[in-house]
């Protein structure tokens, strides 16, 4: 392997450390702001550092410093346990070494995290971590990216000074689902994990039990742990104890190429890496919080014939199926990508047609909120913005199964502030309490009128933020509270719509619907209404099999062949969301590339180039050749496609005008007084490759039908490993 | 005008799309600004789309190496801590890489079902210190890059007397060990 | 050689009592797993609730505590729980507490396995604790424990008598060290045991009566046992030993 190291930049770390009033170089300085007043310098290791005086550990002094210190149980999202106790490190004056996680940084004091004396204690706390570990190295998964086994390398000891006769703690192996392997042998007892069910999952159920040597991580009574985001405790696992059930002894990290690129599971776009070795996905890892995907465990299960053979049934099937202008429909699935959107957009208008519809109920009509003013369907409060709300109501959604990582954002912010949430809608487990204010039109009538306690503090909120479901534009009372709420927030636009703010949000929960939405690829009036005789499903696996006329022609382009395939007369080969780089917008309308981590198998081909290829075929080519290109035409479409990793903000009064559209277009809508219903009601299901996966079904049958699943460890000599 | 600089324009002439976040190679006075968008599409052309007429001399041009490898963008990025650890090391350094080589790119070998591929850089990473040092580094190579800015990170700080603060509404959350 | 260690490892492989794949941990306690597992005795369907008396007790504990951090009565109720439930805190005991508390059941569970004094196991009518401690067995707690198990019928410590009458388990340090060997029987210590003095203690709680809690070798409490070496004479009282003005 090529590898070059070139010459020293001209910022050291010492640069970034020494405190000269700005603390902006350093990437992980804790304060985000320059330094203040109240901020407290004190000197690690010789270097002056300056922390925040409000509530600074000294482990994050030390960080800023510089210095590494080594730790298991402290983490930067987790609340604070102390009770690793590895990262001792010495202080002036102290007669002991101190925890310095548990310890508040305090002004002027002198901090050593490299003498003897912090060697030493550190030492005896490993020694005692590795009294009662296995020494399973060889056979764990964590092996090559364990902390214990990276620390024992410079604080082990490598010989024991225990000798029990009765031998090494042994623990019962929990069963945490079909998504984490357990081997509490090798546990260390950091409780991160319980820290994390506990904190950010919302899930009381995993705890501690018992004391000192014999103190097991586990749940007690015997039952599965059920959590959208429980695939992050293998991450957070300092060691080898939770570990991947799926990925469970199939690599080694080290054999790993790993790509950074965007999850497509939901519309958050939570930012993955792919880790693949050879031809194959063997991992997904976070790069923020975001539950685990199996992809690599699917095969694709179809190639089609040859290119130009397939091609050509194509351009044979229009013709012979006769269909002209908006009698060719096209059908944008839930992991299309911006790209292929664009380009199938571009296709089927050149052939005359406007009849773009989008895979989900109502989808092959205009949308309620259209999409002339991209703060009528985007999340435009923006993510990390939900942390400043005071007040959030939920209309027609959960945020618990649609955007998982958002749903901990507001029970972060519901912990630490005085967040009130209050829920339309079906009646969830939203890992946070809120006030329950109903399931329909009637109960959003109320709320509106200001009746009930929880329209008063939403009244009397500063930030407040009401996030709409995009379901809820499928209900049949949608229209009718679209329109409400539309004019609710334009009469109280001084608190929701303000230059800083903007409180009315649109969740989404599928990863092609914002750029969709943003590329107008929607149905007009007219096109809607028309039978098509030719439909073309890109990714589409949600189509309704009764809303395809019997006599059209059907193409389907996807990668994993589900629904959508079985329906089609052509199936065309395309590839996966780990095998192209492409572009995505998340429901903030921030778009991010996605990276190809491997490339596509056999004849697979990009979406885009499949649509390019079949321009040429029909007789009316596509003008971009390079994906360049193609993303000049998207830049000519909407800028903020190609402006990556940023959002922009729509002005208030645009916004404000956008929402006065949408009140307009639903002025006629009827209540009729049906509920609200979510829309997934089974989280670990909603796409094709999650569909694909076993992993995945299992989950659905451990978690949604509450089935036991076949993989738990019951008298078995596998729990020995 | 010497041989070895007409060969090198006449190489430089790649058609320049307007889309602004993918850059080709910096004019002087941009040297070291990093891929930036937002502007107006023309403003950004003429930011970046000149060839520079300097004398570095790009190293594709004698090298030899397959004439592919310079329609292929490479990236520029900080690769992200890994979340199985806690240790951030090797998470200061800016990596460069290329995207996978897509159109059969892939294949198992019959024989032992060992991968293989025809991407010959496919398995290739090079390590920075600075990202100064990558893009002067791609740049004399000849390569167009694409800078990725490193996410920001925000951590609060904290505090183990946290978890002992006596609040005075409603609990919601019991904190444990 | 081969067929030896072939069938020791058939041996091996029979699965355990519980089926589970390990079963042995914490072996030297005299407390179950740190795990519970539904039995015919307990398990969650088993109803449990305060009864009025204890509830008013409960609601006392409960009120000395700010409304919001009522889970700070975890312990005391428990222990309410427990003597209701017969010396021991099954599931039920603990699930009526969290409810009670609006915890989640898993916090209370945390602390019903943390402390060793809430039985997890149902037991005998009366509870023997015998210290074993050095202190007490220095002064021979040894044979107090032993007299205490052949007494009740040859068990091991941690057992029940077959009559349900007495439960014994080894205990740490009780903090009666100055009357070791000791032992507690339900609520109450016995002190400064001899081999003899345990029997008797024992043979009246198997008749059902109590006998008296404490120094069982007459000494009132902890004083020296073979009499005061100081302050054996008369103390002065007041005015003695003073200038005339003050006598």
């Amino acid at each position: 392997m090529l590898r070059l190291v070139s010459r020293p930049s001209s910022t050291g770390r010492l640069g970034k450390v020494v405190c000269s009033g700005a603390p902006h170089g350093g990437r992980r300085s804790i304060a985000s702001t320059s330094a203040r007043q109240a901020d407290i310098t004190l000197t690690v290791d010789g270097k002056e550092v300056t922390v925040p005086k409000v509530r600074s550990a000294l482990i994050q002094a030390c960080e800023a410093a510089g210095a590494t210190i080594p730790r298991f149980c402290y983490h930067d999202r987790l609340a604070i346990a102390g009770n690793c106790r590895m990262c001792l490190v010495e202080v002036e004056r102290s007669p002991k070494p101190v925890a310095s996680c548990a310890m508040p940084a305090m002004p002027g004091s002198k901090v050593f995290t490299n003498t003897p004396l912090v060697h030493e204690a550190r030492e005896g706390v490993m020694e005692f971590l590795l009294a009662n570990h296995p020494l399973d190295c060889p056979i764990c998964d964590q092996g090559g990216e364990c902390d214990l086994q990276d620390q024992s390398m410079r604080y082990g000891s490598d010989r024991t000074r225990f000798h029990e006769i009765t031998g090494k703690r042994a623990v019962e192996n929990k069963d945490l689902g079909p998504l984490v392997k357990t081997s509490m042998n090798r546990c260390i007892q950091c409780t991160r994990c319980v820290r994390f069910a506990n904190e950010v999952a919302g899930v009381e159920e995993l705890g501690t039990t018992g004391r000192g040597n014999d103190l097991q991580i586990g749940m007690y009574v015997e039952k599965t742990m059920d959590s959208e985001l429980s695939g992050n405790i293998i991450d957070l696992c300092p060691v080898g104890a939770l570990t991947s059930k799926p990925y469970a002894l199939h690599a080694r990290p080290w054999e790993l190429k790993n790509t950074e690129s965007i999850d497509v599971m939901d519309a958050v776009g939570s930012n993955i890496r792919v880790d693949s070795r050879g031809v194959q996905v063997m991992r997904i890892q976070p790069r923020t919080n975001d539950e685990v995907n199996e992809e690599w465990i699917t095969r694709r299960p179809f190639v089609a014939a040859s290119w130009e053979e397939a091609l050509q049934t194509i351009a044979d099937g229009i013709a012979s199926s006769g269909a002209t202008g908006n009698e060719i429909q096209a059908v944008a699935g839930h992991l299309a990508d911006t790209e292929s959107l664009v380009a199938l957009k571009d296709l089927i208008n050149r052939l005359g047609s406007d009849n773009l519809a989008l895979d989900q109920i109502n989808g092959s009509a205009p949308p309620l909120h259209g999409v002339d003013v991209r703060s009528n369907y985007l999340f435009n409060s923006t993510i990390p913005g939900v942390e400043e709300a005071d007040a959030i109501l939920l209309v027609g959604t959960n945020p618990r199964h649609e955007a998982a990582v958002l749903n901990s954002r507001i029970r972060k912010s519901w912990l630490h502030t005085s967040l009130e949430v209050g829920l339309i809608g079906e009646r969830t487990d939203t890992a946070y309490g809120y006030d329950y204010l109903g399931a329909d039109s009637k109960a959003l009538a109320d709320f509106i009128a200001g009746k009930g306690a929880f329209a008063a503090k939403f009244k009397a909120a500063k930030r407040p933020l009401i996030i709409v479901g995009s379901a809820l534009a499928e209900q049949p009372d949608g229209a009718a509270a679209y329109n409400a709420l539309a004019k609710f927030v334009e009469k109280n636009k001084d608190s929701l719509i303000t230059p800083e703010w903007n409180g009315f949000s649109v969740l989404h929960r599928i990863a092609s619907r914002p750029a969709a939405y943003e590329i107008g690829f929607v149905p007009s009036k007219k096109a809607a209404s028309t039978q098509p005789k030719f439909i073309y499903l890109l990714n589409a696996d949600e189509v309704d099999p009764k809303s395809i006329p019997a006599n059209a022609f059907v193409v389907y382009q996807g990668h994993h062949g589900d629904l959508g395939a079985s329906l089609a007369d052509v199936c065309l080969p395309a590839a996966a969301y780990t095998e192209k780089a492409m572009t995505w917008v998340n429901t903030e309308g921030r778009s991010q590339v996605g990276r190809a981590a491997v490339p596509p198998p056999g004849a697979s081909r990009e979406d885009w180039k499949i649509i390019r290829a079949l321009s040429e075929v029909l007789g009316s080519p596509l003008p971009y050749d390079d994906v360049l290109s193609l993303r000049d035409r998207m830049w000519d479409i909407s800028p903020t496609l190609v402006r990556y990793d940023v959002v922009e903000r729509t002005s208030p009064e645009v916004a404000v005008a956008g929402l006065q559209t949408i009140a307009a277009n639903t002025v006629s809508a009827k209540v009729s007084g049906k509920p609200f219903l979510k829309p997934i009601s089974n989280f670990y299901q909603t796409d094709p490759i999650s569909r694909a996966s076993v992993t995945m079904a299992q989950c659905t049958r451990a978690f949604v039908k509450g089935e036991d699943y076949g993989f738990g460890e019951k008298g078995s000599e596998a729990a020995y490993a | 005008m010497s041989l070895l600089r007409s060969s090198k324009q006449a190489i430089f002439r790649w058609p320049l799309p307007a889309c602004p976040t993918y850059t080709r190679r910096f004019s002087a006075e941009t040297h070291n600004q990093p891929v930036r968008t937002g502007d107006a599409p023309q403003k950004e052309t003429a930011q970046i789309a000149e060839v520079a007429d300097t004398d570095v001399l790009t190293a594709e041009v004698i090298s030899g190496a397959p004439v592919e490898l310079r329609h292929r963008m490479v990236r520029i990025y900080q690769p992200a801590r890994n979340t199985m650890q806690s240790g951030a090391g090797k998470s200061e350094r800016w990596r460069i890489d290329w995207d996978v080589l897509l159109g059969a790119g892939r294949w198992e070998n019959p024989l032992m079902g060992w991968a293989s591929s025809a991407d010959y850089m496919q398995g290739t990473r090079m390590s920075f210190r600075s990202k100064e040092d990558a893009m002067h580094f791609a740049e004399k190579q000849g390569w167009n890059y694409y800078v990725q800015p490193p996410p920001t990170k925000k951590i609060p700080p904290k505090n183990y007397s946290e978890n002992f603060v006596y609040r005075p509404n409603t609990l919601r959350i019991m904190r444990t060990k | 050689m081969l067929v030896t260690s072939l069938l020791r490892r058939s041996a091996a492989s029979t699965p355990s009592v519980f089926g589970r794949a390990f079963s042995n941990s914490c072996a030297r306690h005299s407390d179950a797993l740190f795990m519970h597992r539904d039995t015919e005795y307990n398990n969650p369907k088993i109803p449990f609730a305060f009864t009025g008396d204890n509830m008013k007790r409960a609601e006392e504990i409960i009120s000395r505590y700010p409304p919001q951090y009522k889970k700070a009565a975890v312990i005391p109720l428990l222990d309410i729980g427990q003597r209701q439930n017969k010396g021991w805190t099954s599931i039920s005991v603990m699930n009526y507490v969290a409810k009670l508390l609006e915890m989640a059941p898993m916090r209370v569970y945390e602390v019903a396995t943390f402390y060793t004094m809430f039985n997890r196991e149902p037991i005998g009518e009366n509870f023997v604790q015998v210290c074993t401690t050095t202190p007490c067995m220095l002064r021979g707690s040894t044979e107090i424990l032993n007299t205490v198990c052949s007494q009740l019928g040859g068990i091991t410590p941690g057992a029940t008598t077959n009559d349900g009458k007495f439960t014994v388990i080894e205990v740490e340090c009780q903090g009666a060290c100055s009357n070791a060997p000791m032992m507690v029987v339900n609520d109450d210590f016995y002190e400064d045991l001899t081999p003899a003095t345990t029997k008797k203690v024992l043979e009246a709680f198997a008749k059902g009566q109590k006998p008296k809690p404490g120094p069982q070798s007459g000494r009132k409490t902890s004083e020296n046992s073979a009499g005061l070496t100081s302050l054996t004479s008369k103390p002065y009282g007041p005015g003695e030993f003073c200038t005339p003005e003050f006598s």
